[in-house]
């Protein structure tokens, strides 16, 4: 079976070269994109297996891509979504549940952690 | 933040008695409960609990190993384990794993006696409470 | 009742459980560590439960047991019958005080009385000076991580978000991610061919039953928001909706078999009642028998583990009392003793199959000829020309009993009709095999999962109704002038057989209204009964997910259940039984 594919959408360089190294140790093969946008460009050309996501970005915000993504017409709607932000008040989750991620994280979040999620969230590297 | 304390029991009717006595000692506090080593791991490392209750008899991981382990992760995070066999060798052990002792079943005075000296600990630790 | 007290009982109980299992096996296998060790946990948990509870005497019982145990474990004294009769003797004394509690919500009255006598008997030996410290390694009951439990716990808030257009994509995101949790800890559906675990490691996760019911009754739900999807996908069709339709339909189904697959109890959970009982009752007919139980890993439905107890206990109980010889006429016949009845299960493809063997006398086929023409369940030729196979199931047919002498034992009055009808209610079926002078095996075959029952939608004096699919023979429309009348009922003649013909609405006392011209009925069969039941108009064939009767339609007659439809009507399962009456 091939690797399954994560996509990280993060603007902080040095976030995505965290998960992308924590994740790639463990197997997994790692897109990235740098805000919702550009992610949503990506995904229309290749879709992943998960979503790890971040809040506050640039040009289109995490809420804002989830939103737009699960109103989509293709089987990117239905990509799992893994939320990872340094928010951590009841109106952040609530309004990340509404958009249509599965899982909140709050930032920082250990390796295991980050692992032991993911691997829930879409299934074992590989 | 509210303070946040960890109660890791195998048996539920333990944690609910716990959770009955930290109720009246401290109603602001968050109570997180686990039910075997494993999953006090992962909630320690989800919720970052400030304070952490564990029973020493538990299938698998014991209270003590837990409590080792615990200290070499987060030091900073006072630990007591409660246990029925009250002998020497436990409270020894106990002792050297870094963790207070408590005798089962557990009551409020020896449960507010340890509180006390874990938040008087936390806040050297953390001068800046959350 | 009191949270706390609950909890108490259903922790003793599992305990007590657990030690009696324990202490049984440790009588045969003296040096079993392991059993010992956790004979041991589940005293000290008690004790501590005790603790809990301020109740002094059963805290000084468990102690006092515990004590003994580990004098065991240091080798000081062996295990012997006296001394697992003295544990088992504290453990009906705390069972007593349960049943107490549960009654008065109190503690039980003199306890202390009660207590010290338990503890005279306990503790002839010199107590050891330092207790042993807790035993180190116990199977226990782990239970689903706490992690995947919460993400869990989100898909469910998430489907439960109000709708709009981002629901279809959340839902499959939702869904999507139950499912991969579900395979990961090993929930999925039993397509597979597993083994019949053999060892609790074969699955070492299990959620709590709680959870699982949240999620069953969600998965209800979720059949609903489906059916709806159709409905309103059927007003506005459209390439794309019906795409996403196929998907939604396919994901729901793998979700409820995912989610039904959870919700089960390894048969442990009513295995282990026997020994016990098995003892007892061989004990009290002097005849030396050994239950062996085996495979009892083996998971079902919770709701069938939890209603096998009765017709186990039946068929262990004939066994003891009708299959196992008295002592003498075993040895007469060179067979060795203890006898043995073994009692088994194991998963087969999609059946749980349950087997009871003794390797007694076996049922003589001259005694129940016998009995039958006793009974006139059959004419003495028939009986005479009936072949074998045939002849061992009249043992299933109402009032028989092959039995010389009534015992206190197997008495009177419950008969194998009543266990293959439990049995039967539950999806499954009972077949016997015996042996003249080997023994009998009889064997429940059992659905692994309770799914989703299909039904014939109709409609009757405005309301709509299920019949269940699989006693429906077919749908057919009669003129007026077919219906025969025999006095107040009424009949149709259909393929040349006369059919009682049932008004479904006058049956419930729903307003009838007779039509003048044709007349729909559907034609069913169910335990041997037929009958045209008359419906004002046929619906389609729904697969659904019962709900058992609740508030002001329980213990209404004729109902086995309702489910929701997908344009928000109750529909309501009919129970044919009754209807046919």
């Amino acid at each position: 079976m091939s690797a399954m594919r994560v996509m990280i959408i993060d603007d902080a360089a040095l976030v995505r070269l965290y998960y992308r190294d924590t994740l790639e140790r463990a197997g997994w093969h790692v897109e990235e994109a740098l805000n919702g946008l550009e992610a949503l460009e990506k995904l229309l050309r290749q879709p992943v297996d998960l979503l790890i996501v971040d809040i506050n970005m640039p040009k289109m915000d995490g809420i804002t891509f989830l939103n737009t993504l699960r109103r989509q017409s293709g089987p990117i709607a239905g990509i799992p979504a893994l939320i990872i932000s340094t928010e951590s008040a009841p109106q952040d989750f609530a309004a990340a549940r509404e958009a249509g991620a599965n899982f909140y994280l709050v930032k920082p979040i250990q390796p295991d952690v980050l692992l032991a999620h993911v691997t829930l969230l879409c299934g074992a590297a590989s | 933040m509210a303070t946040k304390i960890l109660i890791v029991d195998d048996s539920k009717l333990a944690r609910m008695s716990v959770s009955k006595l930290l109720t009246s000692l401290r109603p602001d506090w968050t109570r997180f409960e686990a039910a075997s080593a494993d999953e006090a791991i992962i909630l320690t490392g989800r919720e970052h609990p400030d304070v952490i209750l564990l029973d020493f008899n538990m299938p698998g991981t014991s209270g003590l190993e837990l409590a080792a382990q615990l200290r070499q992760s987060h030091p900073h995070i006072p630990v007591a384990v409660i246990s029925a066999n009250i002998q020497v060798e436990i409270v020894e052990r106990a002792q050297e794993a870094g963790a207070t002792f408590l005798a089962k079943p557990l009551t409020s005075p020896a449960l507010a006696a340890f509180l006390d000296e874990a938040q008087a600990r936390l806040s050297v630790t953390r001068p800046s409470v959350r | 009742m009191n949270e706390f007290l609950e909890q108490f009982l259903i922790e003793s109980r599992e305990l007590i459980a657990q030690a009696t299992d324990d202490l049984l096996a440790l009588e045969h296998a003296p040096k079993d560590a392991a059993r010992l060790d956790s004979a041991f946990r589940a005293f000290h948990t008690l004790k501590g439960a005790a603790g809990i509870m301020d109740f002094d005497a059963m805290g000084l019982v468990t102690h006092a047991t515990e004590d003994v145990l580990s004098t065991l474990r240091a080798g000081d004294r062996a295990v012997t019958p006296k001394l697992v009769n003295n544990c088992l003797a504290c453990l009906d004394q705390i069972t007593a005080w349960l049943v107490a509690m549960e009654e008065s919500e109190a503690l039980p009255e003199e306890a202390d009385a009660d207590a010290a006598g338990l503890i005279a008997r306990l503790i002839p030996s010199p107590r050891p000076e330092q207790p042993a410290p807790v035993p180190a390694a116990n199977p226990g009951e782990p239970t689903l991580p706490a992690h995947a439990a919460a993400i869990l716990q989100e898909q469910i808030e998430v489907l439960a978000l109000p709708q709009d257009e981002g629901t279809p994509g959340r839902t499959a995101a939702a869904m999507r991610v139950m499912q991969n949790i579900f395979t990961r800890f090993g929930l999925s559906a039993p397509a597979a061919p597993t083994e019949p675990a053999t060892e609790d490691t074969a699955r070492p996760q299990r959620m709590d039953m709680a959870r699982i019911e949240t999620l069953v009754n969600l998965a209800g739900e979720l059949i609903v928001v489906k059916n709806a999807y159709g409905h309103a996908v059927s007003l506005a069709p459209s390439p794309a909706l019906t795409k996403l339709q196929a998907q939604l339909d396919r994901l729901t189904a793998d979700m409820l078999r995912g989610v039904l697959a959870a919700r089960v109890l390894p048969l442990r959970h009513v295995f282990q009642r026997f020994p016990r009982l098995v003892r007892e009752m061989a004990a009290s007919l002097d005849k030396p028998v050994r239950l062996v139980t085996e495979g009892d890993a083996t998971e079902a439905d919770k709701r069938i583990v939890e209603t096998l107890f009765e017709p186990l206990l039946h068929v262990l109980r004939n066994a003891v009392d009708h299959g196992i010889e008295p002592p003498g006429q075993r040895a007469a016949a060179g067979k060795p003793s203890p006898a043995i009845i073994r009692l088994s299960a194991a998963r087969q493809s999609d059946e749980v199959v349950i087997e009871i063997a003794d390797d007694g006398r076996g049922i003589d086929p001259a005694a129940i000829r016998a009995t039958a023409a006793k009974r006139n369940l059959a004419t003495p030729e028939a009986l005479a020309a009936m072949p074998e196979p045939e002849l061992l199931e009249l043992i299933f047919a109402p009032g028989f009993s092959t039995a010389g002498a009534v015992t206190n034992i197997s008495g009177r009055g419950v008969g194998m009709d009543a266990v293959r009808a439990a049995i039967t209610q539950l999806g499954g079926r009972v077949t016997l095999h015996s042996t003249l002078g080997t023994g009998t095996t009889i064997r429940f075959h059992l659905p692994f999962t309770i799914m989703l029952t299909r039904v014939l939608t109709v409609e009757a004096g405005g309301q709509a109704f299920g019949i269940p699919f699989e006693a429906v023979v077919e749908t057919q429309q009669f003129n007026r002038k077919d219906i025969a009348a025999f006095g107040a009922a009424e009949a149709i003649i259909w393929r040349g057989k006369t059919v009682p013909l049932i008004s479904l609405a006058a049956t419930l006392n729903l307003p009838d209204t007779p039509p003048a011209g044709i007349i729909h009925t559907v034609i069913v069969e169910h335990g041997g009964e037929w009958g045209a039941i008359r419906v004002d108009r046929f619906g389609d064939q729904l697969e659904l997910m019962l709900k058992p009767l609740d508030g002001l339609l329980s213990g209404m007659q004729g109902i086995a259940g309702t489910a929701l439809l997908g344009d928000g009507r109750v529909l309501i399962v009919l129970e044919l039984n009754e209807v046919l009456k």
